[in-house]
């Protein structure tokens, strides 16, 4: 049993090797997990599956519950999210014909927020095991400092970052509801050259529908 | 803020605090004081943890593209005004890139900045001849942001130490918002096929194209979302899209 001390010092050290696996290793070890599940829980999108980070959970239940997790994470109200930041908790496994039956029925969840990025970190035990609910809080930061040092992992997505100050605010106030006349009003500029800002919007990010773009910057924390 | 009759059970710490520190009456603390009262012997023990002098504790409100964030002092040990209005003045741009760029502590001018190699916490050096102290970013999400700050702190800094006043950091924080937002229940009275169409929307279908995948007419489609948009009181879809986002009823 290593001391609090000697796992940040050890985790750090990890870090000049420069593989992210390894230090997720030692976290693991640390709070007496059998295995982890590294994932972003702000990059929502039901098209592709490219938000989970990093695992060595059995491949079978990434698949069953990786989106199911991050899902639910980013269904949670923004208050509830802010006062469970960084705060481990337990959530039953409810398909137990899928884990094999060493391991424990229970995952720690602990959702943390890294720079820009909202992450979640799932662990699961052995069957069993006495947790330490104090060094599971040690690990929401432990696991903050570490992986906020890999800029792949923490960097914010680049779709809207390329758009201009006139952009984004024209896609403010349509956030806020406000019609393309009204916008026109606001920033007086004519309806013709806000149209054209929010056209230019909609071919930057991909978007189909104004909608979506506003739903686009909302996730980001844009607007 | 709004303080209800949920605060009452902090009446009587409140009026022994007071007591103690009349002094703290002056400055940026007014006006907090039910939740200060609970969280000021909190911090005055991790002031002491860490041999320091003074603490404050500062909260920055929320930061997008078009407003930058602005950094307030909540708290702070009485007598501290000076001290931590020239940090603030000073450092704002530091502290506030910081806070949304990494989670990890920051020690300006240590003792011995070789005794840190090893150690996740910033490194930040202001003068030669300037005093140490510790700064603990806590990012909770769109509220509940700051840094607990420790002034001309003496104590022999190591990872142990720093863990642990960064856990105590976030957890004063956490009952800082706590405290100013109560337990507040979002508008959850949406009903399922509302929040199916709105999250469909918000994926960048039209209407028609709802209506086809669900089994249902383009008509319905519309009355589900013009009813979701009244319940958000939103003006019209867009916004209700924005704000259901924000509230966490879609993804």
């Amino acid at each position: 049993m290593n001391t609090r001390g000697s796992f940040i010092h050890d985790l750090e050290a990890q870090r000049t090797c420069g593989h992210l696996t390894g230090g997720m290793e030692l976290i693991c070890a640390y709070a007496g997990a059998r295995s982890y599940l590294l994932a972003r829980t702000d990059l929502y999108s039901d098209r592709n599956h490219d938000f989970i980070v990093t695992s060595n959970w059995p491949f079978n239940l990434v698949r069953r519950f990786g989106a199911a997790l991050v899902d639910c994470e980013a269904r949670t109200s923004e208050v509830r999210r802010c006062l469970q930041a960084f705060e481990p908790t337990f959530q039953e496994i409810d398909a137990p014909e899928d884990l094999a039956s060493d391991y424990a029925q229970r995952m720690c969840l602990i959702p943390y927020n890294a720079g820009q990025a909202r992450m979640l970190l799932a662990l699961l035990f052995d069957k069993d095991i006495s947790l330490s609910h104090d060094r599971l809080r040690d690990v929401a930061l432990a696991v903050a400092y570490y992986t906020s040092q890999y800029p792949e992992i923490v960097s914010i997505n680049n779709t809207l970052s390329d758009l201009t100050v006139r952009e984004v605010e024209c896609l403010s106030w349509i956030g806020e509801g406000k019609t393309s006349d009204e916008i026109a009003l606001i920033i007086g500029i004519s309806r013709n050259t806000v149209n054209n800002y929010i056209t230019s919007i909609m071919n930057k990010t991909g978007a189909k529908t104004r909608s979506e773009a506003v739903a686009l910057a909302v996730r980001q924390r844009i607007i | 803020m709004t303080k209800g009759s949920t605060l009452t059970d902090f009446g009587a710490s409140q009026d022994t605090q007071q007591e103690r520190t009349p002094e703290r009456s002056s400055g940026a603390a007014v006006g907090n004081s039910a939740s200060t009262a609970d969280l000021f012997p909190k911090l005055v023990t991790m002031q002491r943890l860490c041999g320091g002098t003074d603490f404050a504790l500062l909260s920055v409100q929320a930061h997008t593209l078009l407003k930058p964030g602005q950094i307030e002092c909540a708290m702070q040990s009485s007598g501290s005004q000076a001290l931590v209005n020239k940090f603030i003045l000073g450092h704002s741009d530091f502290l506030l890139k910081h806070l949304y760029s990494s989670p990890v502590p920051v020690i300006f001018n240590p003792k011995d900045a070789a005794a840190f190699a090893a150690s996740p916490a910033f490194v930040a050096n202001t003068g030669a001849n300037d005093e140490t102290h510790l700064a603990f970013p806590v990012q909770l999400g769109t509220i509940g942001n700051g840094f607990v700050l420790f002034f001309n702190v003496r104590a022999v800094l190591n990872n142990d130490l720093l863990i642990d006043l960064h856990r105590k950091s976030l957890t004063v924080i956490r009952e800082k918002m706590r405290l100013a937002f109560g337990i507040s229940a979002g508008s959850e009275n949406l009903n399922d096929r509302e929040i199916e169409c709105l999250q469909l929307v918000g994926n960048g279908m039209k209407s028609e194209a709802i209506g086809e995948q669900l089994n249902l007419s383009v008509h319905t489609v519309n009355a589900y979302l013009g009813s979701a948009t009244t319940k958000l009181n939103a003006v019209n879809r867009i916004q209700a899209i924005a704000k259901a986002i924000r509230l966490g009823v879609i993804a």
